[in-house]
């Protein structure tokens, strides 16, 4: 019995950390924006896409680069090169569709339906650019699995609980102690005031995309290791359940992200564990409605007043 | 300016006669395909499509049906039943073709066939696995070749009965087709071994079918401790399933493992030396399992075209134009109506084996291939070995049971 719950407990862990690594892009752009990214599951999938083709390429399968270099390598410059690129995309995206909308003064709805059709684009874009079928992703390190008693755990799944909780570290230390993160606090507390300021208010939000959609890249890195199927609509559902994850948080905070994203993976996992496995999703979205009945604001949102 | 017109109308005569002329004595004969040609169930349409070309291009190297050569059109179902409806339509009425061939999703065929009676067009099924379109909404137009979910299943059960398996626990998709499956499973073994026990509704597990993460329902079955397994997964669910449980120690031997469709062969290439050997696997079509010419000269050829083994999709497809070949032949005319009445009751020869469609609900009854997974160097992918051939008669149920009320 214990045995099962650990093995659960790790399950979870592992699931929730890719939950939590997802919501904290969405929480980070509604943080300064309060615009609803609607895109992010499928930069999640373009990370995962951008990491396939790097990691293939650096293992010799295109003329352009004829060498193949041992897996661990590949991984160490697959891993940068994917944040970097996937941050690219997530800068356009906002340079190209969100920015013109907010210069010309567009409503709130508008941004978020236009987060809606980019995600949209990204996803039938692939479909049309790479065709339909289903890519694999290479295996570039030999999996490990260390078996204790009944309970089994890889050093992938090591790996993700480990990278979520440094990344959450991370972005809650730039965000409470840097300038660059008191820049965007500010922002989010008053968009008007800031430039007033002298905060350069563009620089502060494409640092904010810059950071979101490297977090998409390594969320998408890990997932292609761990589930290594790819095809063009794998971060739509995945997405929306991170969303609901970082409102259940509280959105816009970091803490409630990470938290929200672990609470999400666990309540599934148990209701698999220990109910019929088909009362799932209504168990657990029964659970987070519970949460949001008790505080509407998220677990670590305050209420904001809207200025008129 | 009389002479030029005169020259002008005898050119204008000659182009418009002379392709008209051959058209009308070699009209083509033509077949509507609906598959799933998008999406992430794409590779399906994608084997169909060239098991298809493959046997059009035979057929009309042999000299066309009935001297008529055979042209082909492919729709997109998407697997949702109103487009899959569209397509028909507009296969039937624009494209105006002989026969319609095709259907990977239960839940479209299911959908869908109830509107084939009223196009009045043949629909001979290749892939959808539901009972109930030679069942309960069964009707005159509609066929179906390859094997059905109940087929399938009793295979299974007669199998599970050889093993000292007692408890047995179930991992579906969470839809109709695995339900079902698990339903029949009890139903059939229960028949054949009163002594079998069947875990309850809060110990197996139906994961949906967009689970990417199936660690809880691994250690969910692994908790329950049973003699056996039936898995009726399928597709990129199994491939998930069984790559994250063979690393938590899933197939580590302590249960038999049925996988009633673990032997389709994009399964075994895209999990490769991952799939754990001993397992029992079943499927549709199993390209090694019928040592006939036929047989091996599809596979032969099959695997020369396109570099890879034959799908049971790509079977599926190939047998179905064999089986429109042999019914027309039969029927001496493509009429729609003289076709169907020459298909019911149909023998006819494919790669998988003879099969005979009943007439009275229109479920051909055909051979079914299971096997054990194991290694061979002369593959890339695992193979079946030992396999087991059930007899159609064996596995396909009577007639009366299906709930068909066409006769």
């Amino acid at each position: 019995m214990f045995d099962t719950l650990l093995q659960n407990l790790i399950n979870a862990m592992q699931w929730g950390s890719f939950y939590s690594l997802i919501a904290l892009g969405y929480t980070l752009v509604y943080g300064v924006l309060l615009l609803i990214n609607f895109a992010h599951g499928d930069i999640v999938m373009v990370g995962s896409y951008i990491a396939f083709f790097v990691a293939t390429l650096f293992l010799g399968h295109y003329d352009l680069f004829p060498v193949a270099l041992p897996g661990p390598l590949v991984l160490a410059l697959t891993v940068p090169l994917t944040m970097i690129l996937t941050a690219l995309v997530g800068v356009t995206l906002e340079r190209i569709a969100y920015r013109p909308l907010r210069r010309k003064g567009a409503h709130r709805l508008y941004v978020v339906i236009t987060a809606l059709m980019c995600g949209l684009i990204l996803e039938n874009g692939n479909l049309a650019l790479l065709g339909a079928s289903r890519k694999k992703f290479p295996e570039l390190v030999d999996k490990v699995i260390y078996t204790a008693g009944g309970v089994s755990v890889t050093n992938l799944k090591i790996a993700v609980i480990l990278t979520a909780v440094l990344v959450f570290v991370g972005l809650h230390l730039i965000v409470t102690k840097t300038r660059m993160g008191m820049a965007m606090r500010a922002i989010s507390y008053d968009k008007f005031a800031v430039p007033l300021m002298g905060i350069p208010i563009d620089t502060v939000i494409v640092f904010t995309f810059v950071l979101g959609s490297s977090m998409a890249g390594l969320a998408g890195i890990l997932f292609a290791l761990s589930y290594p199927i790819l095809d063009p609509y794998m971060g739509l559902s995945i997405g929306w359940k991170a969303f609901i994850a970082a409102v259940v948080g509280g959105i816009g905070d970091i803490r409630g992200a990470f938290a929200g994203g672990f609470i999400l993976g666990f309540v599934e996992i148990m209701v698999v564990a220990f109910f019929p496995s088909t009362y799932r999703d209504l168990f657990a979205f029964t659970i987070l409605l519970i949460i949001l009945t008790l505080r509407p604001t998220g677990l670590f949102g305050v209420p904001k007043t809207t200025k008129v | 300016m009389k002479r030029f017109f005169a020259i002008l109308t005898v050119i204008l005569m000659l182009a418009g006669l002379l392709p008209a002329a051959p058209a009308t004595a070699a009209e083509p004969v033509k077949i509507g395909f609906v598959y799933i040609m998008s999406g992430p169930f794409a590779t399906y349409g994608q084997f169909a499509k060239k098991g298809a070309e493959l046997a059009i291009d035979e057929i009309n190297k042999a000299g066309g049906i009935l001297g008529r050569p055979v042209e082909a059109c492919f729709e997109d179902s998407t697997g949702k039943p109103d487009v899959a409806m569209r397509a028909i339509r507009k296969l039937v009425y624009q494209e105006k073709v002989d026969c319609l061939i095709g259907l990977d999703s239960s839940g479209v065929a299911k959908s869908v066939v109830p509107s084939i009676a009223q196009l009045k067009t043949p629909l001979i099924i290749t892939h959808a696995a539901t009972p109930d379109v030679t069942g309960t909404v069964c009707n005159r137009y509609t066929f179906r070749i390859s094997l059905n979910l109940a087929q399938n299943v009793k295979t299974a059960a007669l199998l599970a009965a050889r093993t000292d398996a007692r408890t047995w626990t179930t991992v579906g998709p969470d839809y109709a087709f695995g339900h079902q499956s698990w339903e029949y499973f009890q139903k059939y073994l229960a028949e054949i071994e009163p002594g079998a026990k069947f875990l309850p509704k809060d110990q197996i597990a139906f994961p949906p079918f967009k689970t990417t993460d199936f660690s809880a329902y691994i250690t969910k079955i692994m908790q329950t401790k049973p003699d056996g397994v039936l898995i009726s997964l399928w597709g990129g669910n199994l491939i998930d399933f069984v790559r994250q449980g063979a690393e938590m120690g899933f197939f580590n031997g302590d249960y038999e493992v049925l996988v009633t469709l673990g032997a389709a062969t994009e399964v075994l290439s895209a999990l490769g030396d991952k799939m754990p050997e001993g397992l029992w696997v079943g499927s549709r079509y199993w390209f090694l399992a019928n040592d006939s010419a036929l047989n091996r000269d599809f596979v032969k050829n099959y695997h020369g075209r396109f570099g890879e083994y034959p799908s049971y999709n790509a079977h599926g497809a190939y047998g179905a134009l064999l089986t429109y070949k042999a019914a027309v032949e039969k029927a001496k005319t493509v009429d729609k109506d003289a076709v169907v009445t020459a298909l019911e009751g149909l023998t006819v020869e494919l790669p998988v084996g003879t099969i005979t469609i009943r007439p009275e609900d229109h479920q051909a009854v055909t051979d079914a291939c299971w096997g054990k997974t194991a290694a061979d160097p002369a593959y890339p992918i695992r193979i079946l070995k030992p396999m087991q051939i059930f007899r159609g008669v064996d596995i396909t149920p009577p007639a009366s049971d299906t709930g068909c009320t066409m006769k």
